[in-house]
């Protein structure tokens, strides 16, 4: 499936993974999942794996994928947060240097680790790939907020910090899944594909 | 636990009417949007944003969309917003003194040039809310799917993809419905099997994360799955990417087009040009 990348596929899988981000935002309100994107984990604590679908685009696909992936994650929820909020109030994101322009990284920083680490074994290029990922889109929202808003950029990180480890944890062991069971059912088409 | 997730969609949403914004072609609706959200997020001076936010709101008025509607979310999320600006209130006030002191409580400070600064924040959001809800409103998303890869065309000469960022558009959006009932049936699957989604507290962290992975992993591999088989469908159906293809919807715009957008872009960089340089 490496080999044969088109770029009829390249831009199918675009729109597809762009379809998946959306999907993952459409409010579900079961229990912890307010969508599949985004869980409450605590009394005042929600993760996010919103941004997954972007670091799994540049692993798979490369960084064009993942930017534009990325980018239209970033519309998306401009888009939402002008809408009605499907959680939490996030009217800030209506601003497109909080939501749009630092998602545009997402996908190319975690290309770069990928591709840097060849050396290394799949399972470690693969977490260290959705370690960057999930870093750059808090990171750089957080610098966002920070600089739209005039607020301090450590003070704000500082109240988002459990947040940042369990996503990196989570949005880890999600990307390892996925990219073992895409490489793993797309080459021999054996087992069941359900 | 309902399982129709697809009544919880809200993408696309579009208000049907007549009116002069309805009628106005998806290009000018998106080069006009587009000056006046540069304009606004860009601007330093508060005596311009509100004149950018007073005409967005003569806009909204001139589509008939009812103006609660698109400030719905913006007073839902007042609160949080209120509590970011009080905080940069504090800290503008503290670090960057500038204008009267209002109020010099030792440690708690404030001066109305970060009062201003805050104000302009606000405006800001709310302009840039207004700005963002208004095309999609108004518009057929096909046609705005159209109005962006013509505006693109001209980059097409420099290799900017304009027909290809139009067909992803396309595909995707095609494809959240699809995606969707794949994850309702992925839910039931589980559901069927004893897995406990909707019951699950949020005190309960290793079973909410066992229960997104059957989930997840299934959503992306059958998406992936659907990706290749429409990719090997279009080539099988020679398609050949946007070199030499014709459209069968045409966008016509009028000379009324071309009159408003020229007047918008006047407009905004007229009130640029005035309020440069100033903080109210």
């Amino acid at each position: 499936m490496q080999n044969t990348s088109s770029t009829t596929r390249k831009l199918v899988i675009t729109a597809v993974l762009i379809a998946i981000s959306i999907v993952l935002s459409i409010p579900l309100n079961m229990g912890p999942f307010i969508s599949l994107g985004f869980i409450v984990i605590g009394p005042t604590i929600a993760i996010t794996i919103m941004h997954v679908p972007a670091i799994i685009g540049a692993i798979l696909e490369g960084p064009l994928v993942g930017l534009v992936v990325g980018g239209a994650f970033g519309i998306f929820s401009l888009f939402l947060a002008s809408q009605q909020p499907a959680g939490s109030p996030n009217a800030i994101f209506v601003d497109p240097f909080i939501s749009v322009v630092p998602r545009l990284f997402i996908g190319p920083l975690a290309w770069a680790v990928y591709v840097g680490l060849k050396a290394l074994g799949m399972q470690v290029r693969l977490i260290s790939s959705a370690v960057a990922g999930t870093l750059t889109n808090t990171l750089l929202v957080i610098g966002a907020i920070a600089l739209r808003l005039n607020v301090p950029f450590l003070a704000t990180l500082a109240s988002v910090s459990v947040n940042v480890v369990l996503e990196v944890i989570v949005a880890a062991v999600i990307v390892v899944a996925v990219v073992s069971a895409l490489r793993g059912t797309a080459g021999g088409r054996s087992g069941s594909s359900v | 636990m309902s399982l129709e997730l697809s009544r919880n969609i809200l993408i696309g949403q579009y208000i049907p009417g007549a009116t002069l914004i309805h009628r106005l072609d998806p290009r000018t609706k998106i080069l006009c949007t587009l000056s006046l959200l540069l304009a606004v997020s860009f601007t330093r001076s508060l005596s311009a944003a509100v004149i950018y936010l007073v005409t967005i709101l003569a806009l909204v008025g001139l589509s008939r969309i009812p103006i609660t509607f698109v400030l719905r979310p913006f007073l839902r999320g007042l609160p949080v917003i209120l509590f970011f600006l009080s905080f940069s209130v504090l800290y503008l006030s503290w670090f960057q003194p500038g204008g009267v002191n209002l109020i010099d409580w030792g440690f708690i400070r404030v001066t109305t040039d970060a009062l201003l600064q805050a104000a302009l924040s606000l405006v800001r959001l709310m302009s840039i809310l207004l700005l963002v809800s208004l095309p999609t409103l108004t518009t057929r998303i096909t046609e705005l799917t159209h109005g962006v890869e013509l505006l693109l065309q001209p980059g097409a000469r420099i290799g900017l993809p304009a027909h290809e960022l139009a067909l992803v558009i396309t595909i995707a959006l095609r494809f959240v419905p699809i995606l969707t009932e794949e994850l309702e049936r992925v839910i039931k699957a589980q559901a069927s099997r004893g897995g406990e989604i909707g019951e699950l507290s949020w005190k309960q962290p290793r079973q909410i994360a066992q229960s997104l992975l059957p989930l997840v992993v299934p959503l992306f591999v059958n998406a992936f799955r659907r990706a290749e088989e429409l990719a090997v469908a279009m080539e099988a159906r020679g398609y050949l990417g946007g070199r030499g293809r014709t459209k069968f919807i045409q966008l016509h715009g009028s000379w009324i087009d071309v009159v408003v957008t020229l007047a918008m872009l006047v407009f905004v960089a007229g009130i640029w040009y005035a309020t440069s340089g100033r903080l109210l």
